[in-house]
């Protein structure tokens, strides 16, 4: 380090923790070594772009691009060209290797697999040992101010790092033998701005889409407040529905007892009251048969045959039974003049076995097949 | 609802049907009947409203000339008086109105 009476770094913090802007110099009063370097300090960009332009390369340029992953030989290229890590401009003017890099101290035989490649940025004081121009040889003759320089390397880690100073440049696999580049690139205002403007547009551009967005935006809730409209028309509120549901449905998801009906199943085809003529004699019967649908179509029907009357009312000693059958019946009818039988006359035949006529009610409901 | 009699070519009632509700195609219940047999269609009033469909059967016979129901009774009175006419060979009184 060079002779200071006041670490400039150290210099620099203290006057940046206390809100230190600027440097101000007195008639009359010493110029001191650490003022001096407090004021470039400050002026320094270093700060302003490590804080609001970040890590990266700039527009255009292949700097510090890793390619030509050599496993072989343990190597792989590094492109030439600018890159910024923690406000500081690493710059690499012709095209070199990992193993012919500058500062190759660190350099050693690749991971198996894959690993991370790092470009690590750092200041290096250069004195009049290292520059001779340094010792003003053409008036003082000796070294008066030493320089800082702006040096950098490339680290190969299968462990991320994320220490400052440290850009992640890229993964490669000695396995795959692949490169995968990881730099920021585009990190140039301008092209930042013509990114952006291709992508969107102009402002006005921008605005007339948003506007036709707005537009949609609004139809789009005007058509979903009409369909909220109709769905709670139909249904009512979520409350009544769920009255309405829990009318019919157990809270396992089954249909309650009693919610399904026939009626409420099919339509009535027939429904009347039938007398029955008795039958001639004991061991007879007689046959009435009863049209309760004409179609040609399917008919899938529900009959109930109910016995009405008579109904004795006179009390027996004993218990009585008395019976009558009724059964299904389908008639084929060509009608005059048709050439074909067009129509399936769906009969109940009842018979009555007993020597009394006797009433039965007939219904039969007819369930839509779709 | 409408009340349809099946009847032969005496009047003889020989059954009957109440109907609450048919298909338009279906309204008979009777649909087909042997040749000398018809079926009589009436609205079903009151009186026919409260008897069950074989009462109706046991109880009327249908006026074949006047195509309506009569009860029994009243009918075989008629056919009595018809007789009496025939046998004393005077003529039946004339229809006022």
């Amino acid at each position: 380090m060079g002779n200071y009476s006041s670490d400039p770094n150290t210099t620099l913090q203290t006057a940046l923790d206390r809100g230190y802007t600027r440097v101000r110099f007195q008639q009359g009063k010493p110029i001191l070594d650490r003022e001096l370097n407090l004021v470039a300090d400050l002026a320094g960009t270093e700060r302003i772009a490590q804080q609001y332009l970040g890590d990266g390369v700039p527009s255009g340029s292949q700097g510090f691009q890793i390619t030509g992953l050599n496993v072989g030989n343990n190597d792989f290229n590094i492109l030439p060209g600018r890159c910024l890590v923690g406000g500081q401009e690493a710059v690499l003017a012709q095209a070199t290797t990992y193993k012919g890099q500058p500062n190759n101290t660190k350099v050693q035989a690749l991971p198996a697999g894959a690993s991370n490649v790092y470009l690590r940025v750092f200041s290096t004081e250069i004195a009049s040992a290292q520059d001779s121009g340094l010792n003003n040889s053409g008036d003082v003759g000796f070294e008066t101010a030493i320089r800082e320089k702006t040096d950098w390397e490339v680290l190969v880690s299968a462990a991320p790092i994320n220490a400052p100073g440290h850009l992640l440049l890229a993964i490669i696999d000695t396995g795959a033998n692949t490169v995968v580049d990881r730099r920021r690139t585009g990190l140039t205002l301008s092209a930042l701005d013509d990114e952006i403007t291709a992508a969107r547009g102009s402002s006005a551009a921008l605005a007339d889409r948003l506007t036709t967005n707005d537009q949609t935006v609004t139809a789009i809730k005007s058509t979903a407040a009409a369909i909220q409209s109709e769905v709670t028309g139909a249904r009512g509120t979520a409350a009544q529905l769920a009255g309405r549901l829990n009318t019919s449905l157990a809270a396992d998801g089954s249909i309650k007892p009693g919610t399904v009906s026939i009626q409420k199943m099919a339509n009535t085809v027939f429904s009347a009251q039938m007398s029955i003529p008795a039958a001639p004699g004991a061991g007879q019967k007689t046959e009435q048969p009863i049209t309760i649908l004409n179609t040609d179509d399917p008919a899938f029907l529900l009959v109930s045959v109910h016995y009405d009357g008579p109904r004795n009312s006179i009390a027996l000693q004993v218990p009585l039974t008395s019976v009558f059958q009724w059964r299904y019946q389908v008639m084929l009818f060509k009608p005059a003049n048709s050439n074909t039988f067009n129509q399936h006359i769906y009969q109940v035949i009842v018979e009555n076995p007993n020597t009394i006529a006797i009433s039965v009610t007939v219904k039969a409901y007819r369930l839509a097949e779709v | 609802m409408k009340l349809f009699i099946h009847f032969d070519e005496q009047g003889q009632v020989l059954s009957v049907a109440k109907v609450h509700a048919a298909g338009e195609r279906t309204q008979n219940p009777f649909l087909h009947v042997e040749r000398q047999e018809l079926v009589l269609e009436l609205n079903l009033t009151e009186e026919f409203h409260a008897l069950d469909a074989h009462e109706i059967a046991e109880q009327y016979m249908v006026d074949v000339k006047l195509r309506q129901l009569t009860k029994k009774a009243v009918a075989k009175e008629k056919s009595a008086k018809k007789t009496a006419r025939k046998k004393s060979g005077k003529k039946p009184p004339d229809r006022q109105g």
